[in-house]
């Protein structure tokens, strides 16, 4: 059995918004009506394979949303590699802290750190009116600021494998080999090289 | 049409209960067995002794399918916090032997809901089946009499005795076995079942290895208990072989080899209909070998539980938990059993497999020369006594004695909604019946002026602004605060609608708190005792006022309640200390934050949670003892923290994955000695200095006074330090 790589993800975003939501329905494949609010942190994990010969663990630090737990915060997302900023779509104050929480992580961890941006609770925009953030508009601010974005719904699973999926392949592929450990001593991949993308591939592997 | 098994008696250490299962056996049976019980009953954790090595060699390890452990009634939780009272789900646990191509044998632990037995035995009599992924298919119907057999055959009888549940049979395993009923007709038994009148079916499962006769010395009973099966016409029982085939249509079990999700199986149709819980609740079964950890808690209340009763974690790889309730005991048999394969596996990893299986058992206990001296002088408040505290003009004349009382022993809750307003300051100790009358009269009245005057807001574009904000936060927490509980079940529920209300006029009240994301959980408990709008206002009003469990908007008393946590740990549990200053942000101490922000609410079953708080709410000798109940948690709970040199991730993890799983009472008796063991401290740290005020000098004379030394280190603390220059 070989330790597949792992990073940690933080989700961050106003209170309600479905951050606990996506997590749950991420790791478990569950969705919950009204699941308790997040009081502190909780952690899940969950194993992505990201192709043929790379699997990495999310480790996922869900945290609290109200505002009043702002300064609890930077302990939750100190050393993550990557974090899940979430709004939702018929809450248009909650895409402002949205961008409040982008602004702080780039200013505390740096350009590096892969954000993605998920606009929960997709499944009611079909209802009439409900939809408050246009997600043309978002799909601008996210292009301005690196950010993986993509409207997603919890309660149907929409999208939530998808966001967190591209947010590990952005994660494997910027940091190649130091935090990311492949998988050691299993198989040699039956195929060549794998293309395109490899920069997560280190050249070690074709030594063999 | 029945009889009734034999009581069972195993080995005498092993306390009677249904459990039935058998180590493989052999003529030293009864050597293995003593060292196995001077291996488990006396140490903790458990690692490999030297000495027992040797008894390898007398020892084969199980063979492939041969089942080693079975156990009918083990519980498991569905994952909800919410619940004030526990959902049982019980089912089948069972445990075998499997050829693994990687490390040569592993175990196979499966555990089955109840339900699914229940539905499919129906259908499923006589089947001899192959497992495609584990063992050899063992037709049962071609097994020859016991006394033959050899040791690998297995003859399951799984008897579906229906028993009609008269209170709580989960918690009745004797009585069960002793009564466990073998019909002859399945037809019969489905009836039986149909006319049940209790919702919970309990279903007797028993398993047994066949033995030799040479092999069952000194066990009589199990013997004849055995015989006693195979009297009987096999086809009239529910004689399955061991690979169970009745569970393919709803779970793969040939997944059975790997971490096998219980939810990830069901097909998409299926998913829409199932509840968390239902999905939760599933057959969960994985290869103990490919685990990260095993871990054993004993809960040993032994006033509501057998003895041996408690839950066995366990913990993939991956940190996904699994927790099972062993209600009925069965705990030391399965040490027993995880021990003997822990030689082997020790054997293995000596011979280069290395394999990340490791299990050890956490008994939170306290020794009794551990506990506060006055640990049980002091019964609960019920109502009797709670009449007897007051003078004839309703006065409680010796308020310290009763605050003392409730912090040892607690308050029967039918008479809560009447001390927690003395507890939460919305009358004081010496008023009268008329006073209190008066006072509640005029809160009355104060609390209609509150919400009038917020209504009226609306008028000022500021405040309703600052409402409209409010609103917002609490609408989304009121819906998802203790909706399992009775109180708010339902939809439109009208307590929401109350608690909303007084959530919002708390703002009003206190705009410079407003509304905390945490106080609906703290609301909601009190709402449910008083279950007045107003007196239930004002007493949380009290509880915000004088507690600290919550933040103010700049977090400052977060922050503090962490540094008091921190050197409070430095002083009683200065292992643990060291380990979280080890570890980078170790000394953050993440897995406390939820227990101090909703005073452990989430962490214990509701009536232990309220317990803890009614025995803060005391202010007895101190006005932390929430951090004393902390540190209680990771003394009983924590050593596994350190001897398995956890991480933070780890840490948070392993917290919250026995949050709802630990023995409150253990925790308060440990609390209760920890803060008598803190008085008896000569010397306390600057920053201690303040963790008493509010509870007073009791009736004596003068406070606690310790030696005081100064720890702060930068200028600016030694400035404000009144003790500053007070060296250690």
């Amino acid at each position: 059995m070989s330790r597949p790589g792992h990073f940690k993800m933080v989700l961050l975003g106003e209170s309600a918004v479905g951050k606990s939501s996506l997590a749950l329905r991420f790791a478990k494949g569950q969705y919950q009506d009204h699941a308790e609010s997040t009081i502190g942190a909780a952690f899940l994990t969950h194993t992505l394979q990201i192709d043929a010969d790379t699997t990495l663990k999310v480790e996922l630090w869900d945290t609290a949303g109200q505002e009043r737990y702002h300064s609890l915060a930077p302990m939750y997302y100190r050393g993550a590699q990557a974090a899940l900023v979430v709004y939702d779509i018929t809450n248009a104050d909650s895409l402002s802290q949205a961008k409040k929480w982008v602004k702080e992580l780039r200013t505390a961890n740096g350009i590096d750190m892969i954000i993605g941006l998920a606009g929960n609770k997709a499944d009611l925009a079909t209802t009439v009116n409900k939809r408050k953030v246009d997600a043309r508009e978002v799909a601008e601010y996210a292009d301005d600021n690196q950010l993986i974005f993509m409207e997603t719904s919890a309660k149907r699973g929409d999208n939530v494998s998808e966001i967190f999926m591209n947010v590990a392949r952005q994660v494997a592929m910027k940091q190649p080999t130091n935090t990311l450990n492949k998988p050691q001593g299993a198989f040699p991949p039956t195929k060549p090289k794998p293309k395109g993308n490899s920069s997560c591939c280190s050249s070690s592997d074709s030594k063999s | 049409m029945s009889s009734l098994y034999k009581k069972i008696s195993s080995a005498p250490t092993t306390p009677i209960n249904n459990q039935r299962s058998s180590p493989p056996k052999h003529s030293v049976t009864s050597i293995i067995r003593l060292a196995s019980n001077l291996l488990t009953h006396r140490a903790s954790p458990i690692g490999v002794p030297s000495t027992t090595s040797s008894l390898l060699k007398n020892k084969c390890p199980p063979l492939d399918g041969e089942i080693i452990f079975s156990k009918n009634n083990i519980c498991v939780h569905p994952p909800s916090r919410l619940h004030s009272y526990t959902l049982h789900h019980p089912g089948y646990l069972c445990i075998k032997c499997q050829h693994d191509p990687q490390f040569g044998s592993t175990l196979i632990l499966t555990w089955i809901p109840n339900s699914t037995l229940k539905n499919r035995s129906n259908t499923s009599q006589q089947s001899s089946i192959s497992d495609e992924a584990s063992s050899p298919s063992i037709d049962t119907n071609a097994d020859p009499p016991p006394t033959s057999t050899p040791r690998h055959s297995l003859s399951r009888t799984i008897d579906s005795g229906y028993h009609t549940t008269n209170s709580n049979l989960l918690l009745s395993p004797i009585e069960q076995d002793n009564q466990s009923v073998r019909r002859h007709s399945s037809d019969d038994k489905y009836e039986d079942a149909l006319d049940d009148k209790s919702y919970i079916r309990q279903e007797s499962v028993t398993s047994d290895l066949t033995e030799g006769p040479d092999e069952i010395l000194g066990e009589p009973d199990d013997d004849e208990a055995f015989e006693h099966i195979d009297t009987h016409d096999q086809s009239s029982n529910y004689v399955i072989d061991h690979s169970l085939p009745f569970m393919k249509e709803t779970e793969p079990w040939k997944n059975a080899t790997g971490v096998h999700k219980p939810d990830s199986s069901i097909n998409e149709d299926d998913e829409a209909i199932r509840t968390v819980s239902e999905q939760f609740c599933g057959v969960f079964s994985v290869d103990l070998g490919k685990m990260r950890s095993l871990r054993l808690f004993y809960c040993d209340d032994a006033s509501t539980t057998a003895s041996g009763s408690g839950q066995l974690v366990i913990a993939s790889c991956e940190s996904q938990y699994k927790v099972l309730h062993f209600h009925n005991g069965g705990l030391d048999r399965l040490i027993e059993i995880l021990n003997e394969w822990n030689l082997f596996a020790y054997e293995k990893t000596r011979r280069g497999f290395a394999n990340c299986y490791q299990f050890n058992v956490v008994r939170p206990s306290i020794d009794s020369s551990d506990l506060h001296p006055e640990e049980g002088c002091y019964h609960l408040i019920t109502n009797d006594n709670w009449r007897m505290c007051m003078n004839s003009s309703g006065q409680i004349e010796d308020n310290h004695q009763l605050r003392k009382t409730i912090f040892f022993a607690g308050i029967d809750p039918s008479i809560a909604n009447e001390v927690w307003p003395f507890l939460l300051h919305l009358y004081p100790f010496d008023s009268t019946f008329e006073q209190r009358e008066q006072i509640r009269h005029n809160k009355y009245l104060h609390y209609q002026k509150i919400r009038a005057r917020r209504e009226a807001a609306i008028n000022d574009p500021e405040e309703a602004q600052f409402f409209r904000d409010v609103e917002a936060i609490i609408e989304k927490d009121v819906v998802r605060t203790d909706r399992s509980h009775p109180y708010f079940k339902g939809d439109d529920n009208p307590n929401l609608r109350v608690m909303k209300e007084i959530l919002m006029n708390y703002a009003a009240y206190c705009p410079t708190m407003g509304y905390n994301q945490g106080m609906s959980d703290l609301l909601a408990p009190i709402l449910t005792v008083i279950q007045n709008d107003s007196d239930t206002f004002w007493c949380f009003v009290g509880l915000m006022n004088r507690t600290i469990f919550i933040s103010t908007p700049t977090d400052d008393v977060m922050e503090k309640q962490l540094r008091y946590l921190r050197e409070l740990l430095l002083l009683m549990l200065p292992l643990f200390h060291d380990h979280c200053a080890k570890l980078p942000d170790g000394l953050d101490l993440l897995f406390a934050h939820r227990w101090i922000l909703l005073c452990f609410k989430r962490e214990f079953p509701g009536h232990e949670a309220l317990r803890m708080w009614e025995a803060c709410w005391s202010h007895y000798q101190t006005d932390y003892f929430h951090l004393f109940i902390c540190i209680s948690i990771m003394a009983v709970y924590g050593d596994d923290i350190v001897q398995q040199n956890l991480g933070t991730d780890d840490m948070l993890l392993h917290f919250n994955s026995l949050a709802m799983h630990m023995s409150g009472s253990i925790v308060l008796k440990k609390a209760r000695s920890l803060l008598y063991k803190f008085r008896l401290l000569q010397r306390i740290p600057c920053c201690l200095h303040d963790i008493s005020v509010l509870a007073g000098p009791g009736n004596w004379d003068s406070h606690h006074v310790p030696q005081i030394y100064c720890i702060c280190t930068t200028d600016q603390e030694k400035e404000r330090c009144p003790f500053s220059g007070l060296c250690m």
